[in-house]
């Protein structure tokens, strides 16, 4: 057998190993569930010191080294196997078991004494994770290391490693940032989808219940949330996304024709982009307020410009006029970033300005179009400024979207599950979109390539 | 060149310019009467279209009586405030963590879009996308979990809690990705050759010739932390060490709808800086990314 597989094999068995030993005690008789598992380890992880910090980097590098070793890099795994280990012995020697159960006690307890019951310690149905369990776990790393320890004796050796290392250097600072910050947090919400949670006590898991509830219960309110948050999500991001990307490309195009003023023009141009949310919905619903506003004082009527279906056209044109500066800029630099002598060439050939847009502009600026156009798409189904403020709840939610249920659901009501359940479909809409987006982009992009060799 | 070629070119200039600049004029609409009205007492804003019969009295209503500084003023004294406000405390927060933001942003993004896009190692991929997916998951849910996490570092009401939360940007080094793919390769094997190491070539010829992308997200991600309201108004509970822009907000619940020339007055303030590095920047944007050139010469 090679040597990469038995560390792979070990590996697993250490990641295992690692899963029930690492902070939780093991539950005992009836309550051993994933769920109490899973909350027991979040209820540590949220209220305890700096060393419960370490055990999502651990597993993010116990991945890491199990794709080194799949893909036969057995010089990478070994070194993250070995810090891994490392960072193992750090957690066992900083944080030992008696601290682990003890926590978790005091945890409970506390809950129960706010309850005013008394109880002893081996009423929680917890025993203490094992201390051999947590040896078998480092001796598991340990040999996995063992086994894929490289010969750096040899010159070629810390070439390679050098070379195989590096791009994992690079990417540390924003994955360990992102596993940290955004992952972590994530994964919670996730889990809290599959629980009744009022953000101030535990989760309690109640599976699918949330899930049943939102997307087949009709006599449910969430339901119909659900349907018309989402809904009207989809009408904003459909009607918005062809301005966003279309405004933007116009003025960027139209300010290079320009001989002088085009910095100012441009500026002008930007200048929304840089005002908040709040200042830029409250100063809109101002300037077309009856009493203090500048717009239907001109018109001399009291027309309301935020009832359906008129509120639609508000939204779009304050959307595309608040965000046309961030596309703005990347149309910009891409528009400089042609190649001059291509249109010379074009020019000579006698190419009209219709041929020279489709075939030098067009073809050059398709990864900075793509990107925008997934950006953008994501953006918009993120929406949640501009209709809460401009427009709200009024006439029967007909501009009310997604987020602004989820917000109002998860800290108004604090029905912080059912929430979780709707941003996790929001989520997997998004990825959806994206993803298929994405693949047109690197469909097109292949292509592109096959057709310049 | 063909003479008929120069005159539609000269038209074409002339037919966008006129265009150009009458949108603008509407584009700077609402903006200039944020300006304007931030010049207005409270009081005038609230009663100044009470009344309007002709054009004249309109055009008086839309201009504030005279120049007043008045709102602008009570925003630096806490003067008719009902808390005083440390304003020049908020701006010092703001501008430590949109430039510590800003500058680990452009610095960790590019580095790791380089490494995704430029050193092709085997995972990298499958690394990236996975990110990417799963940071479009909404974060409204996981915002408690972030603060536990902020608790347990002890970071409420730090001002680390507003910067490294905000430094994730997988969006950013998917933007960098897009525009190093129009960078040939033939610079970094030309290199290679030379003996430069991968950070010497992110160095000395990724980050010149992507400096206009490198100003792009540098505008966004201070930005992106001077105007973010939400976060800081749940992590930092002490009102007098806030950033500007949640410290604006809350004082602008404060202050109520009653007081809004006010909070256009700090509207103002806070769009100085971010449009000044605005200007900074801009020439970055129009210079482009001139590579072409490099492969020839």
């Amino acid at each position: 057998m090679k040597r990469t597989t038995i560390a792979t094999v070990l590996l697993l068995c250490f990641m295992v190993s690692f899963s029930f030993s690492g902070v939780v005690a093991a539950c005992t008789a009836e309550d051993t569930t994933v769920s109490t598992y899973v909350s027991h380890y979040y209820t540590l992880y949220s209220l305890s010191s700096a060393p419960v910090m370490l055990l999502p980097l651990i597993i993010l590098l116990a991945l890491v080294a199990l794709v080194s070793y799949v893909q036969k890099q057995p010089n990478v795994g070994f070194l993250f196997t070995a810090v891994m280990v490392v960072l193992y012995v750090v957690f066992l020697a900083t944080y030992s078991a008696e601290n682990r159960n003890n926590s978790v006690y005091n945890i409970l307890n506390a809950q129960f004494e706010e309850l005013g019951v008394r109880v002893r310690k081996r009423d929680f149905n917890i025993v203490m994770t094992p201390n051999w369990v947590c040896y078998l776990t480092a001796g598991l790393g340990v040999l996995t290391a063992a086994v894929s320890v490289p010969n750096f004796k040899t010159k070629l050796t810390r070439y390679h490693l050098k070379a195989e290392l590096e791009p994992y250097v690079y990417i540390a600072p924003q994955i360990v940032l992102f596993v940290t910050f955004s992952l972590v947090p994530i994964v919670y919400a996730v889990y809290a989808a599959f629980t009744q949670w009022d953000l101030y006590n535990d989760p309690v898991f109640t599976g699918l219940n949330n899930f049943r509830t939102i997307l087949f219960d009709s006599s449910n309110t969430y339901y119909g949330q659900l349907r018309n948050g989402l809904w009207n999500t989809i009408k904003f991001v459909i009607f918005t996304t062809p301005f966003c990307i279309a405004v933007p490309f116009a003025i960027a195009m139209a300010t290079r024709q320009l001989a002088r003023g085009s910095k100012l023009l441009q500026a002008v141009y930007y200048l929304p982009s840089l005002m908040s949310t709040t200042t830029v919905m409250l100063s809109w619903k101002y300037f077309f307020n009856n009493t203090y506003g500048a717009a239907n004082n001109l018109l001399g009527s009291t027309w309301n410009w935020f009832s359906p279906p008129y509120s639609w056209v508000m939204l779009v044109i304050v959307t595309v006029w608040w965000c046309n500066g961030g596309n703005m800029v990347i149309y910009q630099s891409a528009l400089a970033s042609v190649p001059q002598d291509q249109y010379e060439a074009a020019s000579i050939d006698g190419a009209g300005s219709f041929a020279k847009f489709r075939y030098i502009t067009l073809p050059n600026l398709s990864y900075p179009l793509m990107y925008t156009l997934v950006t953008t798409v994501i953006a918009q189904f993120n929406v949640y400024g501009q209709p809460n403020l401009l427009t709200g709840y009024d006439y029967n939610g007909a501009t009310a979207v997604l987020l602004m249920y989820i917000r109002d659901a998860a800290f108004t009501q604090q029905i912080a599950g059912i929430a979780s359940a709707m941003a996790l479909i929001l989520g997997v809409t998004i990825m959806c979109v994206s993803f298929f987006q994405i693949r047109m982009m690197r469909g097109d992009s292949k292509r592109a390539r096959r057709a310049r060799v | 060149m063909d003479h008929n070629v120069s005159k539609n070119a000269r038209l074409l200039r002339i037919c966008c310019t006129t265009v150009l600049s009458v949108i603008a004029v509407f584009w700077l609409i609402p903006i200039a009467w944020v300006i304007v009205n931030s010049f207005k007492t409270n009081l005038e804003f609230s009663t100044s279209f009470t009344n309007i019969h002709s054009v004249g009295e309109y055009l008086k209503a839309v201009f504030p009586d005279r120049l007043n500084f008045s709102t602008y003023v009570s925003l630096f004294t806490g003067e008719g405030m009902s808390t005083t406000t440390g304003i020049l405390k908020m701006i010092t927060n703001s501008v430590i963590i949109s430039v510590t933001r800003t500058a680990v942003v452009v610095f960790t993004t590019s580095l790791a879009a380089f490494s995704f896009e430029r050193l092709r190692f085997p995972a990298g991929d499958k690394i990236f996308w996975a990110v990417f997916f799963i940071s479009l998951i909404p974060s409204s849910a996981s915002t408690l979990p972030l603060f536990k996490i902020c608790n347990a570092f002890g970071w409420v009401n730090d001002i680390n809690a507003l910067i490294w939360p905000g430094c994730v940007s997988i969006m950013n080094i998917f933007l960098i990705r897009n525009f190093l793919v129009g960078i040939p390769k033939e610079l970094d094997e030309a290199a290679r050759i030379d003996g430069a190491g991968s950070f010497q070539i992110f160095l000395r010829i990724i980050c010149p010739s992507i400096k206009p992308v490198l100003m792009i997200v540098a505008l966004g991600a201070f930005q992106g932390a001077w105007n973010d309201y939400y976060w800081p108004s749940i992590v930092m509970t002490d009102p007098k060490n806030q950033t500007l822009t949640s410290g604006l907000a809350q004082l602008q619940n404060q202050l109520g709808t009653s007081q809004f020339a006010s909070m256009l007055a700090s509207t103002v303030i806070s769009m100085i800086l971010p449009f000044v590095l605005y200007l900074v920047c801009q020439k970055y944007f129009l210079q482009g990314i001139k590579i072409q050139a490099a492969v020839k010469g």
